[in-house]
């Protein structure tokens, strides 16, 4: 479960989160809409711990982690996935060789064994089946090159290996086709789990029409101004955000 | 009798002898007062130079097939061809020349070696212990060479002067490995003639040395003539590693690339110059130059100093050059998935120093390449925990 209470947060002294409040239970996925510029990936690379995103005031918890307490990766350890809305290219650092090494990370902060190499790609091939993703580019340079909609399909592979107990996904549904946005989707669905609370940040109504969340927040100028069950997103498809901008 | 004065008494020495003498009388020791040796300053080396120098091997080989002779160059000086190709292909007149002339003047030893006219041949060296060794190279025409180097454990200073000369469609396929001692020096010039439509292909790959200077002039003499040079320099500690490349397009439809990489940890420096000049009547050549820098710490330094000098309109040429440190970008998405920050940069540097190494033509030296930097970021890695 995330709690976010009250956050303030500033980019090179500029205040773009201004007192946000959030909570996702476990099991449950909520989606985070808002005009461009409101502050969603803000909340995302907040919640990341990217640094030069200064938290002001408030908390962030996830199950018993503070996580404001917490490094980049050691938030990542103890189960926080985002799924960039722009995905880094890391050319030279193999995506296998990366994700191994991202999940041995994650196994040993949890006081697991090294997971063998047979193992591993015996994950590895599970999941590429579930996100529908080719062993081919499993095996290239980490997003280097990959199309929009392949580096989108990569995020959500990661996602499938390090079974997160938070996954953000900024726009996951931004740059993919029909098919990929059915493939990404019907991914994320196998995803959905008791024990996963998920944040779908995104613009639009038919990524909510293939993954149906239990609730819809409104983010604008920094603050959640407005909340709603599914049928939220379809009345902002019609009306836009300046009825809310004026309450 | 020495090997130097049996050197000497070679009749047609004599003369290159008097002009080395005489560039060493005009400009002695190169100064930062020079282009080439503004970063690199040679400062107490000349007085390692004055002690007398072991009269050690110059040159051991350690494997050879295909058909390559392999002659001892105080017997090969005997002969006239060799008498008359050593000395051409190296400049020695200028300031900027004289380690080639110092090297001329007290050489020491070391081989001749000529792969006949078509023939397809391996040859794998060990530089010795000597002061001032010296190869001659001569590919013959359509022949292959594949010639591997390694300088593992040189003299405490040394400055070796190879010559290669490639005859028409000739090709050579050049690897040195420098993996010295943290306390050596080495000021090393390797110069190519390169002839018509023929190809030299150089991989430098610096890793060790407390001075580590590579001098690559490459001259593409003959038409369709095309040099390919690409390096690493990967220095840690007080280390200074330089890489020296010029290259002249002389004939028609001459093709250049340069792709160079230094990775700079700790004081360590590294000076990469790629000047290329395209003469006049070097019509429709063609010159990319790259050349990219990582400072793995606030001390280290970089000089990058690319430059083009073209004499004439019908070229196609690009350069670049870039230092910097880790993408942050990079850092932070490697580390948003669990991967500790250490981990994470070692990542991003063994990425960076692949794309020379993996382009390596010897799989096995690749991977010692691969062995040294892991084993060196290993110990940063432990240092910074
Ligand atoms: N380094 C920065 N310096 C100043 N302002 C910044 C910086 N980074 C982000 N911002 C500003 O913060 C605001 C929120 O940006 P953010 O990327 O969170 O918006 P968003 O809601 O994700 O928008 P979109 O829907 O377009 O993706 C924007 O006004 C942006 O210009
Ligand atoms: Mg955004």
């Amino acid at each position: 479960m995330l709690t976010i209470e009250n956050l303030h947060v500033e980019v090179d002294g500029k205040a773009i989160l201004k007192g946000l409040s959030l909570t996702v239970p476990a099991g449950e996925v909520h989606a985070i809409m808002g005009p461009n510029g409101s502050g969603k990936s803000t909340l995302s690379y907040v919640l990341a711990g990217k640094e030069g995103y200064v938290v002001t005031a408030g908390s962030i918890r996830i199950g018993d982690f503070d996580l404001l307490e917490m490094s980049v990766d050691e938030r990542a350890q103890a189960g926080v996935f985002l799924a960039f809305q722009y995905p880094v290219e890391v050319p030279g650092v193999n995506n296998k060789v990366f994700l191994r090494h991202a999940l041995n990370a994650k196994r040993k902060a949890a006081g697991q064994p090294e997971l063998d190499a047979v193992s591993f790609i015996k994950l590895l091939n599970e999941k590429l089946a579930l996100v529908g993703m080719s062993k081919e580019l499993a095996g290239r340079e980490l997003n280097s090159g990959y199309s929009g909609g392949e580096k989108k399909k990569n995020e959500i592979l990661q996602m499938a290996m390090l079974d997160p107990k938070l996954a953000i996904l900024d726009e996951i549904d931004s740059g993919l086709d029909i098919d990929a946005l059915k493939a990404v989707a019907a991914g994320v669905n196998a995803l959905r789990s008791p024990q996963r609370s998920m944040l779908l940040i995104t613009h639009y109504q038919r990524l909510l029409d293939a993954i149906a969340p239990d609730h819809v927040h409104v983010l604008l100028d920094g603050r959640i101004v407005h909340a709603g069950g599914p049928e939220l997103a379809l009345e902002l498809e019609e009306r836009g955000y300046d009825w809310l901008r004026a309450a | 009798m020495t090997t130097s004065s049996l050197l000497k008494d070679a009749p047609a020495f004599a003369k290159l002898a008097e002009r080395a003498r005489a560039t060493i009388a005009t400009h002695g020791w190169p100064t930062s007062r020079l282009e080439g040796f503004r970063y690199t300053s040679l400062r107490g080396v000349a007085e390692l130079a004055s002690d007398d120098a072991p009269p050690l091997d110059a040159y051991s080989v350690d494997g050879s097939s295909g058909d390559v002779r392999i002659e001892p160059l105080a017997t090969a000086l005997q002969r006239d061809d060799v008498a008359a190709d050593f000395g051409s292909v190296a400049e020695i007149d200028t300031a900027e020349a004289a380690l080639v002339a110092f090297n001329t003047d007290a050489v020491q030893g070391g081989l001749v070696i000529d792969v006949a006219a078509g023939a397809d041949a391996t040859l794998a060296l060990s530089l010795g212990g000597a002061r001032w060794p010296r190869l001659l190279i001569r590919v013959g025409r359509g022949a292959r060479l594949r010639l591997r180097e390694r300088w593992t454990d040189p003299a405490t200073l040394t400055a070796p002067v190879t010559e290669i000369r490639l005859s028409d469609a000739a090709v050579c396929e050049h690897l040195v490995l420098q993996d010295a001692p943290t306390d050596r020096r080495i000021l090393a010039t390797v110069a190519v003639d390169v002839g018509r439509d023929a190809r030299y292909e150089a991989h430098v790959v610096q890793l060790g040395a407390a001075l580590g200077r590579i001098a690559l002039p490459v001259a593409l003499r003959g038409d369709g003539s095309h040099c390919s040079l690409s390096g690493l320099l990967a220095g840690a500690g007080t280390q200074h590693l330089d890489a020296h490349v010029v290259v002249d397009h002389i004939g028609q439809h001459t093709r250049s690339e340069q792709h160079f990489k230094g990775l700079f940890g700790d004081a360590a420096s590294g000076v990469f110059r790629g000047n290329v000049r395209i003469a006049r009547e070097a019509r429709f050549a063609d010159a990319q130059q790259m050349n990219r820098n990582l400072l793995l710490s606030e001390r280290a330094r970089a000089h990058a100093k690319p430059q083009l000098e073209i004499d004439n309109e019908d070229v196609k040429a690009s350069h670049g050059a870039t230092v910097g440190q880790l993408d942050a970008n990079q850092l932070f998405y490697l580390r948003s998935r669990g991967i500790p920050e250490s981990v994470a940069r070692d990542l991003l540097v063994q990425a960076f120093a692949d794309e020379i190494v993996a382009a390596l033509p010897d799989a096995a030296l690749a991977e010692t390449v691969r062995g040294v930097l892991r084993g060196r970021l290993a110990v940063a890695a432990e240092v910074h925990a």
